[in-house]
């Protein structure tokens, strides 16, 4: 047995209030396994890896046992657990870019272990020698290429903004691999990075498991991430296991509605991809979005950076049409050059429709923090007011906005609450009646659940399926997500086709 | 490369204009330097010969021309309330006594605010926290010309350590003179170590709730490792352009206090040069001191890029 929780509870003590992250949770884990931990955001999962770490912040408490290779962690000092953090447990992050010192190359990072970690494993107690120069280089090169970093001289001398996302998380793993720990606890490894380098990445934890024996508890909100890798695995719902077993006893077999709520969230019927007749909503012809980014340096002239090229496609009336491609690709660019927000472009942009609306991905920062919900909502009106479109009192102005709220399945009593007080799902529920607020009929939704939990996700897509439906709208739908795109999506088109290289 | 000829240029831009706001400013306000040399008994006929012979007749734009045209080559011209001394000799002279006491304060901002900084940003207590923010806003607030007259009288009167007004030369004992200036140093650093050590502990603190910071706990790193190792670098990035904005206060705080503490340095000659109007001499301590600063200025670029690789010039 490598690692036995019993347990185990966390409560967050700040100045309003007290929450309880994890509420007694226990499990155990063999030495060599996988063990996938899912849940949504708040459902405590990152925290119980950070508790073994010793990682929470100071407003944290919590009682319990974590025994690990049976020593209790719990009641140690910080200097005691110092000795194991990263040299028996080894943690790695979702953000890999902001996880690594930003001044300090690569191979100083990684060489820190050493110095870090100069005793005997099996005696704390008795200092061993940091191994000469030389050799420390000769390890940590070894380890960046068995961690499939090309080049290791290279990125030995790299800093972290000089590489890619994937590399990146691969020199976090490398860094965390140096003192051969028995334990590595991966923290939403791969969230933050592109599809395929995700595989990438969940392929070489499989490896690490398999070829050094590493024990990995990979905590993870994604299920196919936790099927993809994990022996056996906790889904956790509100700070409790709900319920633990093998990932084929969970897949098959789920037992408790939450879990069988998350399975059904991603193997649901796709939607068909179908021919929508009918007359257009948005016809764009070859759109070449750029931009020019004026030189700051003496002597050198403007250069062009160029997002897509002669792209054409239909918004037809009734339809979604799915533009998926890469983070960073352009998707944005050519959503706000449709919208008129981006004006460095050529081609045609046809509009049919009249107020076209953009749902953006952060629902909170699209939300103005100093105002409330009900005038948020109603600004829309107000300037179609000001341009003489339509006539309405204050109180039809209030009832319009409350029919709103209903229709994206949201109280009346919202009208009175500031963007803070509501969650990730309800302000994005606000910026899409925000989008509906003028009557419009042709919608872009720029990745509208990419930051949101995977039920949350769910219950966002329904609800713009059932608003399309409802009110006949017309949709142009980005986001990097396929399995999303392919959900709602009549048709697909991808941001490739339009790019050079 | 690049980066140094936009930056030279813009140097020069900025000093021409400098001196062009000069030459506007002084023909604006009343009274000029015949009057001043003459003073107000004198008759109108005095005056103007006066004027004539220091060309003060002439149009403003043809003064500034003339003007120009010799600073170019290096000319700044003679002073005009010293009669017939060069304002290079005069600038010369006292040029050295201000860069000393500037040197001074400066390396007294860096040793103490750093150490201070860190110190303070380490304190946990609310009880702690408070009082290094009370002491830090209380030194901030006193101005230097008045926490000069402060020190020299408990240095000078009581203590008797100094003496207001027997500054000797550098180049005549450089350290008596260092001694001597200890006292200004400390009226011109005293609230900008108060802001630097403001500054820096709001750096550290707001660094310590990076993701790196969690990463180098995670590593097995003690509570000083992280601080000195990881954190202090980072947070040292936006300190030093803060430090090159208090070089150039330091510089410019330097007028005054050199008047307080009779430092024969640049800034004391600007002050009689201003009353005087002394235009010549003006122009070439403005444009000394402008120059100073967009030098610094430039310093700063260079090890800020230095410090952070992300950066590129």
């Amino acid at each position: 047995m490598l690692l036995e929780v019993k347990d185990l509870k966390v409560e967050f003590h700040t100045a309003e209030k007290t929450s309880y992250a994890v509420r007694g949770v226990s499990f155990n884990m063999e030495k060599g396994e996988i063990l996938g931990i899912v849940g949504e955001s708040g459902s405590g999962k990152s925290t119980l890896g950070l508790t073994m770490m010793g990682l929470l912040p100071s407003y944290a408490k919590y009682t319990g046992q974590v025994f690990f290779d049976g020593k209790d962690l719990i009641p140690m000092t910080f200097d005691q657990l110092r000795q194991y953090k990263g040299d028996e447990i080894s943690v790695i992050f979702q953000e890999p870019m902001t996880s690594l010192n930003p001044l300090l190359r690569i191979g100083k990072q990684v060489e820190e272990m050493f110095f870090l970690h100069a005793h005997d494993k099996d005696d704390r107690d008795n200092p061993r020698q940091v191994p000469p120069k030389a050799e420390r280089k000769r390890k940590v090169l070894e380890m960046l290429e068995a961690v499939g970093l090309e080049h290791p001289e290279e990125v030995y001398r790299k800093y972290p903004h000089e590489m890619s996302g994937g590399q990146q998380q691969r020199a976090m793993i490398a860094m965390a691999l140096m003192c051969e720990p028995q334990l590595l606890i991966a923290d939403e490894p791969t969230t933050a990075l592109d599809a395929d380098v995700q595989d990438q990445i969940l392929d070489l934890l499989k490896e690490i498991n398999e070829k050094r024996g590493t024990s990995i508890i990979l905590v993870s909100h994604d299920l196919r991430v936790i099927r993809r890798v994990c022996h056996k695995t906790l889904v956790m719902y509100k700070g409790e296991i709900v319920e633990q077993g093998t990932v084929e006893e969970i897949f098959e077999n789920p037992k408790d509605p939450y879990t069988q709520k998350l399975i059904a969230a991603i193997t649901d019927e796709t939607k068909k991809n179908v021919d929508v007749e009918g007359d257009p909503a948005l016809e764009v012809k070859d759109l070449s979005v750029f931009y020019l980014r004026k030189s700051n340096k003496l002597g050198e002239k403007a250069t062009k950076r160029v997002i897509c090229e002669n792209m054409n496609f239909t918004v037809k009336k009734g339809e979604i049409l799915g533009l998926v491609g890469k983070s960073g690709s352009g998707k944005s660019s050519i959503s706000r050059a449709i919208l008129g927000l981006h004006k460095d472009y050529t081609g045609d942009i046809i509009h049919y429709t009249e107020h076209p609306q953009m749902i953006f991905q952060d629902s909170a920062a699209s939300l103005n923090p100093a105002r409330k919900i009900g005038w948020i909502l109603e600004e829309p009106l107000k300037i179609m007011e000001k341009r003489g479109e339509i006539k309405l009192t204050k109180k039809e102005r209030k009832q319009r906005v409350i029919e709103m709220l209903e229709r994206v399945e949201m109280r009346e009593d919202h009208y009175d609450r500031y963007p803070r007080q509501l969650s990730g799902g309800q302000k994005q529920r606000v910026n899409i009646a925000l989008a509906l607020m003028s009557g419009s009929k042709f919608i872009i939704a720029d990745e509208p659940v990419s930051a949101l939990d995977v039920t949350i996700q769910e219950q966002i897509l329904e609800l713009l399926l059932k608003l399309q439906k409802e009110l006949d709208l017309s949709m142009l739908f980005i986001s990097h997500d396929k399995n999303v795109v392919e959900r709602v999506c009549d048709r697909v088109i991808r941001m490739e086709d339009w790019q050079k290289g | 490369m690049k980066y140094i000829v936009k930056k030279i240029i813009t140097l020069f831009v900025a000093l021409l204009l400098i001196s062009i706001i000069i030459f506007v400013v002084f023909s604006v306000i009343p009274a000029d330097a015949s009057i001043a040399k003459l003073g107000i008994d004198a008759t109108p006929e005095q005056i103007a010969a006066l004027r004539a012979q220091m060309g003060l007749d002439k149009p403003l734009f043809e003064r500034y021309f003339w003007w120009l045209a010799n600073a170019l080559q290096g000319n700044f011209g003679e002073s005009f309330q010293y009669t017939g001394v060069k304002v290079t000799t005069l600038l010369a002279r006292r040029l050295g006594n201000s860069a000393l006491l500037s040197l001074i304060s400066f390396i007294m901002v860096v040793i103490f605010s750093i150490p201070i900084g860190i110190f303070s940003a380490k304190r946990r207590s609310v009880v702690a926290r408070g009082t290094m923010t009370t002491i830090t806003q209380i030194t901030m607030g006193i101005p230097s010309f008045f926490l000069g007259l402060l020190l020299t009288y408990l240095f000078s009167l009581v203590l008797h350590w100094f003496y207001v007004g027997q500054f000797v030369s550098p180049s005549e004992d450089f350290f008596g003179a260092c001694a001597y200036l200890i006292f200004p140093a400390i009226a011109i650093a005293l609230p900008k170590i108060a802001m630097t050590v403001k500054f820096l502990s709001n750096s550290i603190r707001s660094e310590l709730h990076k993701d790196y910071v969690r990463t180098a706990y995670a590593k097995g790193s003690t509570r000083d490792g992280v601080l000195y190792k990881h954190v202090l670098k980072n947070s040292m990035v936006p300190v030093i352009t803060f430090l090159g904005i208090i070089v150039a206060e330091i510089v410019a705080g330097s007028v005054i206090v050199e008047q307080v503490f009779s430092v024969p340095g640049i800034g004391s000659l600007l002050v009689t040069a201003i009353t005087n109007r002394d235009y010549p001499v003006v122009e070439a301590v403005v444009l000394l001191i402008a120059f100073f600063v967009i030098v610094i200025n430039f310093i700063v670029d260079m090890i800020y890029q230095a410090v952070d690789p992300r950066v590129k010039l």
